[in-house]
């Protein structure tokens, strides 16, 4: 599988300089972008006033309810239990998908034994497995967890054992002429080089986490920010329902920003990435 | 010569295939026994599966519901790629666009989109078109955002050349920026097919809009996980045969686009 393009260095720099010598272009863009937004959201409140609350509540109105949810510790509650799931899930996968995948890059029978199964597992829908869970686990805690993990862990997994595959052999063997042993190689030496890697697997894993985690709620429609967003639409409490998307939005959006400052922090000296969702 | 020099270890190691073999055979071993000493209400084993699906094909249950997947799958998807490609070649040949979009794009990317699932409900009911807009808002992102990258680095020389030869607009966006773009294109739709099945899944089973995802509710309910397997096994199928099917056409395309380069 080939991933999706990343415009090399020297182009980076190429953009970026054209881009430092015209500093107005940037000024217009922003700008742009301010105006669009503004017009979006006024048209919106405007349409939105004109036609039925049930069927689009108004901006200023989704803001009222969440201030709203947030008084009454509705939705605040709703996006604790979500973000614990979320959490505890996004954990599970690191600590699964990390240590398979780089077993996978180092080892040739690992690999060949799990690489099959791991890839067929990325493209099917695991959602699919959502009901044959519920009846094994029930609709608690576990059920959702396990639907997490098996969302968020495939793309840690490939992405680990991209990186890890992908440690020149040039390199090893300096560890090696320096008589460093197979662990002191393998921590010194494969993992750090595999770092930027895991970390963009572990980005494109929070997107999928939080679709995991929402899928669960959806499902069993009890708590989380998923069941507040059932419970309402089943009411048609439309204005009401919209607080918990834009909560979600903002959970995915901070997120995968936190993780890219992340990236551009541990890992400033490289930027790779396989099997993205995203450019 | 080079190749014995190259690759020393290879000879006398056990061929990856074999590997891959021995693995899947200990896997369905391993479930056929364990799942033996299950209850079936709750487990199956793989000879039941196929069994159950020999079944399902033969009572044209199967076909029915995979038709009504598939053609909401395939409007949607084809919906997906016509407005992830249009807007992104425009957003990506024309600044300006980009600008004023970017913002949408860059936020709805990261959102679980599956929570808009319960709000396209509200507004378009349970019908098919609620479907294909789940779908298609599932898959269009990454046709998108891949269309727009490519777009954006296409090389400036191209442009020129178009424009020095007098071609309209039109004729650069389509003749020029459109094959330029192909591979990242691709790239997209490999990515938004994934999307795509599991959106029209989980809207199938969340919401009883008939289709595979249904009948996956229906034998958990019923407590068939012979049947519920078989199922799942359709979608299986379905996932890795369409992505075979779009890395064929990438290859296939990628080697046309690298012989135009080379002329």
């Amino acid at each position: 599988m080939t991933a999706t393009y990343e415009p090399t260095r020297t182009e980076r720099l190429v953009r970026e300089r054209r881009r430092a010598r015209r500093p107005g272009r940037t000024r217009v863009r922003w700008v742009v972008r301010v105006v669009s937004v503004v017009a979006f959201l006024g048209t919106w409140e405007i349409v939105a006033n004109r036609v039925s609350p049930l069927f689009l509540p108004a901006p200023t109105a989704i803001l009222e309810g969440m201030v709203d949810g947030v008084r009454t510790g509705e939705l605040t509650r709703a996006a604790g239990v979500s973000l614990e799931t979320f959490a505890v899930g996004f954990l599970i996968s690191a600590a699964i998908g990390v240590p398979v995948g780089l077993a996978m890059g180092r080892s040739r029978v690992v690999e060949h034994t799990l690489d099959s199964f791991v890839y067929a597992l990325y493209v099917v829908p695991t959602m699919a497995f959502v009901p044959l869970l519920v009846l094994w686990f029930g609709i608690g805690t576990v059920s959702k967890l396990i639907i997490v993990v098996s969302v968020a862990v495939f793309p840690i997994i490939i992405n680990t054992y991209v990186g890890a595959k992908n440690v020149g052999p040039s390199m090893v063997d300096i560890g090696r002429s320096m008589s460093a042993g197979r662990w002191k190689n393998f921590s010194s030496i494969v993992v750090p080089a595999s770092l930027p890697f895991i970390l963009a697997g572990l980005r494109l894993a929070i997107g999928r986490a939080l679709s995991g985690v929402v899928v669960g709620e959806l499902f069993t429609a009890i708590s989380g920010l998923g069941g507040l967003l059932m419970t309402y639409s089943n009411l048609l409490r439309t204005q009401l329902a919209f607080g918990p998307v834009v909560v979600l939005m903002v959970l995915g959006i901070g997120f995968t920003a936190l993780l890219r400052f992340v990236e551009s922090r541990v890992v400033a000296w490289k930027e790779t990435e396989r099997h993205s969702d995203e450019p | 010569m080079t190749g014995t020099v190259l690759r020393p270890r290879a000879r006398g190691r056990v061929p990856a295939w074999a590997i891959r073999t021995i693995a899947w055979v200990t896997m369905l071993v391993v479930w056929q026994l364990v799942a033996a000493r299950i209850d079936p209400r709750f487990f199956t084993t793989p000879i039941a599966m196929m069994k159950a699906f020999v079944e399902l094909v033969q009572s044209g249950e199967l076909h029915e519901a995979l038709l009504n997947s598939a053609r909401s799958l395939f409007a949607g998807f084809a919906l997906a790629v016509l407005i992830g490609v249009s807007i992104g070649l425009l957003m990506g040949r024309y600044r300006l666009v980009g600008a004023a979009l970017d913002p949408y794009v860059n936020a709805l990317f990261p959102t679980p989109r599956i929570a808009f699932i319960p709000l396209v409900v509200l507004w378009f009911g349970l019908e098919l078109q609620a479907k294909v807009i789940v779908v298609c808002l599932m898959s269009v992102f990454p046709v998108l955002i891949n269309t727009y990258v490519g777009a954006r680095d296409v090389s400036k020389s191209l442009d020129e050349v178009g424009r020095s030869l007098c071609a309209t607009e039109r004729t650069i966006l389509l003749r020029i920026f459109l094959p330029a773009t192909l591979p990242h294109i691709l790239a997209g739709v490999r990515l938004g097919l994934g999307q795509a099945v599991g959106g029209m899944v989980v809207a199938e089973i969340l919401l009883a809009f008939g289709g595979l995802g249904s009948l996956i509710t229906a034998y958990a309910r019923s407590f068939r996980p012979d049947y519920l397997f078989a199922t799942i096994l359709v979608l299986v199928l379905l996932g890795v045969g369409l992505t075979f099917l779009v890395q064929f056409a990438e290859r296939r395309l990628s080697r046309v686009n690298i012989e135009v380069r080379d002329q």
